[in-house]
């Protein structure tokens, strides 16, 4: 009851904070309603999290819905962090979309399943990385999207609503590459320590399984466009169409890769 | 509220009316240390700025002695007939509701431009300085205070009314923070000048000058304390700034394809960059950005067209400044009617107060065995009874006090209980005549 009522709150607030902060592009007073609306979703959230984890003896992240909410708690946690230092406020325009998407998702292939006992600390600390790599990602796709928005009404000098909203477009360049290196980053550490729990489960580093597979082309594509940057020089338009682009990748092996095929992350379904 | 503004505008008088009639900040103050001497009873500001000369009065005073005393601070000989027809006076709130106006910026020539508010803090301390100021002090700090949420709490303030801040604004939009970019300047006429000068007052990190005639590049420079280059030096520049900001008289453009390709050459391609080309004919060759990746090329049409759309933009936000001045018009009455009724709700209450107290000793008197328990209760139910039979009475008096139309139920309260006897608040005289005001 207790964790259906939290799910609810979270749900209502990703919403109205979707509807707001949209709003907010049209009337920007609208802000501190939205910003409010996400800590109320992100706070309830935290609750449900905790509540399934204390519920289920463990922290169940086996199930879709669960990983998909420690998605969106992720991806709110690291905006409050930039949004409280950078006045970045309206990503939250893009953000809370994408986060009551993610939570429609999750109620809609909500499983009781659970796997708590199968959990070490090893692979909560793989789930983790990951988790934390694909925010990165989310969030540095998100300000390409943005970047790419900004920079249309500039070059066709009939300047709307994003000219006037969004930051500056080489800070939202700067920051999405800054994402990308943290996730590259972290996704090489998610596929080291995968790797080491494979060895002490099927006595193998590696399976060549399609995620495996999948995971190491999204982090060459992420890893080609840090290489882009830093050595021929990509900044911008070019840079962000490769950042959107590399992120279908990671919604592809988020999605596709574990429902179509077998393996221990199909599980999460 | 009995406010009185008598002035004139850029939207009553052509420039020159209002340049014959403007007073400069010693004209102001001898002005107002004249009329102190002579009226020291009735409150003045004077607001002269380029756009708008304004007297303040606490009350109503006729137009002959405030066009006196103008007078006397500028020379208006053969002046009075623009003046009369340029002149405008409003009396009692719409007088109030004008300065709140003028505040936020609405009445501006450039709406919701923020100097005007800087401008009337101004001419309230120095009528300050000067005289006692009365409720005029409540006005004027209720406009302060309107000014500042407009511009707070709407976009009126907000983006770029001018080619030169809009040139600042854009370069701003792409790059972010001015403070580490270098500006380039070609021209050393007028646009030149105006966008050099806004983009230093931005805090961008330097500023090259160069021209056809070194000289006079020399002295652009000096002004925007940056380095200036002759022409020739416009190939190898070019590419070492950030932004470019173009603005000669030169008929064929300066800044070719060629020029761009052996830049791009040289590795120098990527970074964002924003060039203007404020000449007209254009002095940068057209369609150049698409040869190059991350420049945005705007001329002098695009930069008025971001003008136009912050324009726009501003005048949608007028909506929520006028409900803004309406509060502050709400607070303001409210103020100004307690201190209006302020007084006479101290002497009435003094008065019941006075006849409990003289019964309560009487009756005390007459009753020597009450014990001190029971006198508390008794003085305490009197005090209830007083206080609720008055509470309806005070918040009557306290809206009347608000209402210019219902003074005269003051007076009435003043005399139904004979509160103005021994008082020694007789009317104020002085030598003014009450004027018909337009509010």
């Amino acid at each position: 009851m207790l964790g259906s009522a939290l799910l609810a709150i979270t749900g209502i607030a990703y919403g109205a904070g979707t509807w707001w902060a949209v709003a907010a592009f049209y009337e920007p007073w609208r802000q501190r309603w939205a910003y409010g609306l996400a800590w109320v979703g992100w706070l309830a959230e935290t609750g449900w999290l905790g509540w399934s984890a204390y519920a289920l003896g463990g922290t169940a992240l086996f199930t879709l819905d669960r990983w998909l909410g420690l998605l969106e708690w992720l991806s709110l946690a690291v905006f409050f962090v930039f949004a409280s230092r950078r006045n970045w406020e309206t990503v939250l325009g893009f953000l809370l979309p994408v986060i009551f998407l993610l939570w429609a998702v999750g109620i809609l292939t909500a499983s009781a399943r659970s796997r708590p006992d199968v959990l070490g600390a090893l692979l909560v600390l793989h789930i983790l990385l990951a988790a934390l790599a694909y925010v990165a990602l989310l969030l540095s796709a998100l300000l390409a999207t943005m970047y790419t928005e900004k920079e249309r009404e500039l070059r066709r000098k009939h300047v709307r609503l994003f000219y006037y909203r969004l930051p500056a477009l080489e800070s939202m360049d700067g920051l999405s590459a800054s994402l990308i290196t943290a996730g590259v980053v972290l996704l090489m550490a998610a596929i080291f320590t995968g790797a080491v729990w494979e060895k002490e489960v099927s006595g193998r580093y590696w399976t060549w399984s399609a995620k495996e597979i999948w995971t190491l082309v999204t982090w060459v594509a992420y890893s080609l466009y840090l290489l882009a940057r830093w050595r021929w020089g990509w900044r911008g338009h070019r840079a962000a169409v490769w950042a959107m682009a590399a992120f279908l990748l990671v919604v592809v092996n988020l999605f596709a890769i574990n429902a179509l095929f077998p393996g221990f992350h199909a599980l999460v379904f | 509220m009995q406010f009185q503004v008598l002035g004139v505008n850029h939207h009553t008088a052509d420039v020159a009316v209002r340049e014959r009639l403007s007073l400069g900040p010693d004209q102001v103050a001898a002005s107002l240390a004249a009329w102190a001497r002579r009226f020291p009873d009735v409150p003045l500001v004077i607001l002269s700025t380029c756009n708008r000369t304004e007297w303040y009065t606490e009350q109503p005073v006729d137009e002959e002695t405030l066009t006196q005393f103008w007078a006397q601070a500028v020379d208006l000989a053969g002046w009075e007939e623009p003046l009369r027809s340029a002149l405008y006076r409003y009396g009692g709130e719409v007088a109030a509701r004008h300065l709140f106006r003028v505040a936020a910026g609405l009445d501006s020539a450039v709406l919701g431009e923020s100097e005007i508010l800087g401008q009337v803090k101004q001419a309230w301390l120095v009528a300050q300085s000067t005289m006692a100021l009365g409720s005029l002090n409540r006005l004027f700090a209720a406009a302060v205070r309107v000014g500042k949420r407009a511009r707070h709490e709407t976009g009126i303030g907000k983006n770029a009314l001018s080619i030169g801040h809009a040139v600042v604004e854009l370069a701003e939009r792409v790059l972010g923070s001015l403070h580490s970019r270098q500006a380039l300047i070609v021209g050393a006429g007028e646009m030149a000048a105006l966008a050099g000068r806004h983009l230093k007052t931005a805090g961008i990190g330097g500023i090259t000058v160069i021209n056809r005639t070194p000289e006079r590049a020399q002295a652009l420079a000096e002004e925007l304390s940056g380095r200036a280059y002759g022409l020739t030096a416009l190939p190898k520049l070019l590419f070492q700034h950030d932004v470019v900001v173009a603005a000669t008289a030169s008929p064929l453009p300066l800044v070719t394809r060629a020029v761009v390709r052996e830049a791009y050459g040289q590795g120098m391609g990527r970074r964002h960059r924003f060039w203007f080309d404020l000449g007209v004919p254009r002095n940068i060759e057209p369609g150049i950005d698409g040869q190059l990746e991350g420049l945005f090329l705007y001329d002098i049409d695009d930069v008025r067209g971001v003008v136009e759309a912050n324009r726009r933009l501003r005048l949608r936000e007028v909506e929520a400044v006028e409900r803004i001045l309406e509060e502050g018009l709400v607070g303001l009455k409210e103020e100004l009617g307690a201190l209006e009724a302020g007084p006479l709700i101290r002497l009435l209450r003094q008065k019941a107060e006075r006849i409990r107290q003289e019964e309560i000793d009487r009756a005390f008197a007459k009753l020597p065995a009450m014990t001190p328990e029971e006198r508390a209760v008794f003085d305490q139910t009197t005090r209830l009874i007083l206080n609720k039979f008055l509470n309806d009475a005070m918040v009557s008096l306290r809206q009347w006090g608000q209402d210019d139309t219902k003074h005269q139920y003051l007076e009435a309260v003043r005399e139904l209980f004979r509160l103005s006897e021994g008082s020694s608040e007789a009317p104020m005289a002085g030598p003014w005549t009450l004027a018909k005001s337009e509010g």
